[in-house]
């Protein structure tokens, strides 16, 4: 991008070498320092290229004209190209002579342009740049979804199960591939380097191929590779390839060890290769393993734990191939595979939706602020052109006079603002580019696709254009004001009094004010709608204590941990040895951690009960060891604890929420038995009821959700759980206990991993990062809004009192007092401001509604709101009326008089 | 002859010290090594070109690599009028100099 620009400024003669020599220079300079510093270092030099580029330019014109004046004299006033260069020449002698208003202005616009320049790029990179897969308007997932007691489960759908898959592979035409995967993570062990944990995903052999992407080196699976047959293979990232392995090509074809088993590493994909479902956040996978299907022992139809990527056959169309889904399911549904009642539906959502999700919501509320903004900086930069063009009448009526046409002057005056626009323009890019990196640091996880995120030439075209028509916008009206014929006449008559004409521009003046309270009115109330909407978001209590909570995750050796016993006493005896150190206060494990970790629902029996029609007995699963509740702090509504007589071989117990009790046993939920697995398996007693958790995300909704005892699960399902997390409650910081932490997780076993370790804290704070997000922006615009329009009321006011000290002094002369003038210049700035809150309001009062989707527990017509940003705006209003108001007055009345 | 630019002769002095290593990049690098300023490369061009076209130095281009991206790299050398006028405008200084003693007025700095 830079490069691009750079090759726009640069003279033609230089530009090949400059180039040249700058891009040797960037590939020496990026070996040995951080990118973003060798990208500033190049940025410098397209700035300082700028005057030097024109000088030479300049140089060469002149020699040009030099030339082409020792030819016979030609007519030149035909020539369109010479008479722009000539009003071009003339603006920028103009701006030059006028440095103040030149720098003013530019900055304006920069804020504006910079800003919209920065969000669109965001726009473009997360919604309008097609997805990194060869077909994308192809490619859609596909879900499943059924109804509870005639409601849909879920709007967004449901995972699929494996007999699903091969029932849509079977009989769909209009979706003629699907392939699924699920993300999990692996060991990663040998002589090479240190245990560890990493991010991986199993899928069926056709996901590659589906989305139409290639290994960066070796190949990526055929497709008999998930046969259960088949060699065991493996494809690695490019990341961790070049981490744990320096990149060495030599890796391809030996064998690497995942999970305690061999594997033959078969292909690195590219670095920024992502699987669809990777996108939203999370580390993306480096390791892919083929799955491993058989038809004859799928698992069970009920277990929907398949992401999809499916193609859609040319020229099907959305509807249609969901009307087909629909009609395969209902056959599937006749066959008595499923409960007529539960209404099971499979659909296609198109990929970019899955992908891009709630975030474009956001976006575009963002691309509408800063479009504001922009309108805002409009108006200011227009009513600072015609506060000029006042002092420029005389000048312009004797060039009238001298016989410029109307359309000249226009074409002149239009030309100085399309200059100074494009300056804005070029300023503007520079504060976009610090705009994008502060947007990168506030978050590189959370929202999906932001680290593609560039200024890359479709951007720079979005800048230029924004800057032309910006510079056109603001020109229009000053333009045609000052070239209109019989206000010259008048003005040369009148030998520069300057009274005549004086009604109508303050008209247009005042209405450009109004306009920009009106925005900052709406941008405000926005901004403030989001605030509360994030205030109440995070003032959710999760139904836990995040402070003093160290977390990591945890994941054993399956080869050396080979059954539950092995398994639960591992997890014992750490977390023994853990609760002993000094500043532990207590320790626990468990299956996933709350407002970080999907949790999944599970299917269960109650005893004496059967499920009713459209009735679907199920819970979150959570899996814990004695001491979870104590550690988080979760509290106790009936019952007890688990503790240590729960282990295996007691009786069998669990616990559930405060949801699930009032759902399933409104009269007391305690000694009542629930089954998980099938017939043979236990029932399970229920010994205590503990209040409800936000699991999903503050405000989500809360399920109903069983705590199973970890090393009563295997008994009461048949596996049980190697990975779990630790959470350790600390006295003090958390942080500062890690290493501790670590060094007794080493101390039992050299060979189990620790992962993502965080606080309870910090986690809480990433489950809100999307939101914040959208507040921060929404604020930071608010805020340039506010701004703006103080500076433009004030300008204008303080303006119009310039204009007016004669009349004013005369006022006082006559007797009225400075209270009067005072009082009469504040009701003049605050009925316009009025007006301009009202339109404001109800421009808000419109838009607002667009919103709802991203706010939570405000209305988008919030009463709070709406009375407390109208009251801001007029006070904002009312100090810029005052100050000059007072300044006003303050000259004697005699030297106002005075002053022609 | 034109009188040259302290900007330029800095140029010219840096190209003479390059000898054959003399194009845009170490010619700015040299001039910030030596004199601690930072330059933009487009103003070293740009004196460059003008020295060349008053044949102060010449240049010859070298073929494209792909390191700078499939672009040719233009070498400058000192001309034996560059050299003249360097070695003017420092006689011109040493002449300014000559006998002069500012000690006097730094005193107090």
């Amino acid at each position: 991008m830079a490069e691009w620009l750079l090759a726009l400024i640069l003279a033609p003669g230089d530009r090949e070498f400059v180039l040249g020599d700058l891009a040797d220079e960037y590939r020496a300079k990026r070996t040995d320092k951080k990118t973003f510093r060798v990208d500033l270092w190049y940025w410098r030099h397209v700035v300082q290229s700028v005057g030097p580029s024109a000088r030479t330019r300049f140089r060469i014109w002149r020699g040009a004209r030099r030339r082409f004046r020792s030819s016979p004299p030609q007519r030149r006033r035909g020539d369109p190209m010479n008479a722009v260069l000539q009003d071009l020449r003339f603006a920028f002698r103009m701006l030059r002579r006028n440095a103040l208003f030149a720098t003013v202005t530019v900055a304006t616009l920069a804020l504006g342009i910079g800003a919209n320049t920065a969000i669109f790029s965001v726009v473009r990179g997360i919604l309008l740049k097609p997805l990194p897969y060869a077909e994308p308007d192809r490619l859609a997932v596909l879900r499943i979804q059924w109804d509870e007691i005639g409601i849909s489960t879920n709007e967004e759908g449901h995972s699929i199960s494996e007999p699903e898959l091969y029932d849509v592979r079977r009989e769909s035409r209009l979706v003629d591939a699907v392939g699924a995967y699920y993300n999990t993570a692996v060991n990663v062990t040998g002589s090479e380097g240190d245990a560890e944990r990493v991010p991986a995903s199993v899928l069926t052999t056709d996901v590659f191929h589906i989305l139409g992407v290639d290994a960066a080196l070796g190949r990526t699976f055929t497709a008999d590779e998930d046969q259960s047959a088949a060699p065991l293979v493996v494809l690695l990232g490019y990341d961790f390839w070049q981490r744990r392995y320096a990149g060495d090509p030599a890796i391809l074809g030996t064998d690497v060890t995942i999970n305690g088993r061999p594997r033959t590493v078969v292909g690195i994909m590219r670095p920024d290769f992502r699987l669809p479902a990777e996108y939203s956040g999370g580390a993306p996978s480096q390791v892919w393993l083929p799955i491993r299907l058989n038809e004859d022992s799928l698992s069970g139809r009920g277990s929907h734990y398949l992401s999809t990527v499916a193609h859609v056959a040319p020229g099907a169309t959305l509807g249609a191939t969901n009307a087909e889904l629909r009609s395969i399911a209902d056959a599937l549904t006749e066959q008595g595979l499923y409960h007529a009642d539960a209404n099971i539906r499979f659909f296609i959502k198109p990929m970019t939706d899955e992908v891009v999700g709630d975030v474009r919501a956001a976006l575009l509320v963002l691309f509408g602020a800063v479009g504001f903004v922009l309108l805002i900086a409009c108006a200011n930069v227009a009513n600072l052109m015609l506060a000029r063009a006042e002092g420029r009448r005389r000048e312009l009526a004797v060039r009238t006079a001298l016989g410029a046409g109307r359309g000249v002057l226009v074409r002149q005056l239009l030309t100085e603002s399309v200059v100074l626009a494009l300056a804005g323009g070029a300023a503007g890019l520079l504060l976009a580019r610090i705009g994008l990196a502060a947007l990168m640091a506030l978050d590189p996880a959370q929202v999906p696709r932001l680290a593609e995120v560039t200024l890359d030439p479709t951007v720079l075209v979005y800048a230029t254009g924004v800057s032309i028509l910006t510079g056109l916008l603001f020109g229009l009206v000053p333009a045609f004001r000052s070239g209109r014929a019989s206000d010259l006449q008048a003005e040369l008559k009148d030998g520069g009094r300057g009274a005549a004409g004086g009604a109508k521009r303050h008209r247009v003046q005042r209405a450009l004010v109004g306009t920009q309270i009106g925005f900052a009115v709406l941008l405000v109330i926005g901004a403030t709608l989001s605030i509360r909407s994030f205030g109440n978001l995070v003032r959710i209590d999760p139904g836990f204590d995040v402070s003093n909570v160290l977390t990591m995750r945890l994941t054993i050796p399956g080869a050396d941990y080979p059954d539950a016993a092995s398994i639960g006493g591992y997890y014992r005896r750490l977390l023994e040895s853990v609760r002993t150190q000094p500043g532990v206060e207590h320790a626990a494990a468990v299956r996933v951690l709350p407002l970080a970790e999907h949790i999944g629902d599970w299917s269960l029996n109650i005893e004496g009960r059967t499920e009713q029609p459209g009735e679907d007995f199920d819970g979150d699963w959570q899996v814990v060891t004695d001491g979870y509740f104590e550690v988080m702090r979760i509290p106790l509504e009936e019952g007890r604890f688990f503790d240590s007589r729960d282990r295996s071989g007691g009786r069998p117990v669990i616990i559930i929420n405060e949801t699930m009790a009032n759902l399933y046993w409104p009269d007391g939920a305690l000694g009542n038995r629930i089954r998980l697995g099938n017939e043979e398996s236990p029932w399970l007693e229920i010994v205590g009821v503990v209040g409800d958790v936000y699991h999903e995300g503050l405000g989500e909704v809360i399920n109903s959700k069983f705590y199973a005892p970890h090393e009563q699960f295997a008994a009461a399902v048949g596996f049980t759980s190697n990975a779990m997390r630790l959470v350790v409650r600390t006295a003090g910081d958390p942080v500062a206990l890690a290493s501790t932490v670590r060094r007794e997780v080493r101390a039992l076993d050299a060979n189990v991993p620790v992962a993502g370790v965080a606080t309870m804290e910090d986690l809480l704070d990433a489950s809100v990062a999307e939101p914040r997000f959208t507040m921060t922006l929404l604020l930071l615009f608010g805020g340039v809004a506010l701004l703006l329009a103080a500076v433009g009321v004030y300008g204008v006011i303080s303006y119009s009192i310039s204009e007016r000290t004669h009349e004013l002094g005369l006022r006082r002369a006559l007797g009225a007092s400075g209270g009067d003038v005072v009082g009469m210049v504040v009701r003049q700035g605050m009925t316009i401001a009025g007006i301009g809150v009202a339109a404001g309001l109800m421009g808000a009062f419109w838009l607002t509604g667009f919103m709802s989707s991203i706010l939570h527990d405000v209305g988008a017509r919030d009463p709070v709101t709406f009375v407390a940003v109208p009251l801001l705006l007029g006070g904002v209003a009312f100090l810029a009326t005052i100050l000059p108001a007072k300044r006003a007055v303050r000259v004697e009345p005699i030297v106002a008089l005075r002053e022609e | 002859m034109k009188a040259i630019s302290e900007f330029e002769q800095l140029v010219l002095l840096a190209v003479a010290r390059l000898g054959q290593e003399a194009y845009g990049m170490s010619v700015s690098h040299e001039i910030e090594a030596r004199t601690k300023k930072s330059v933009s490369l487009a103003a070293v061009y740009s004196a460059l070109n003008r020295l060349e076209s008053e044949s102060l130095v010449s240049s010859w281009t070298s073929e494209p690599t792909a390191q700078r991206g499939g672009r040719a790299k233009k070498h400058f050398v000192l001309e034996a009028a560059g050299a003249k006028a360097l070695e003017e405008s420092r006689s011109a200084m040493d002449r300014m100099w000559e006998g002069l003693e500012l000690t006097h007025y730094l005193r107090g700095h």
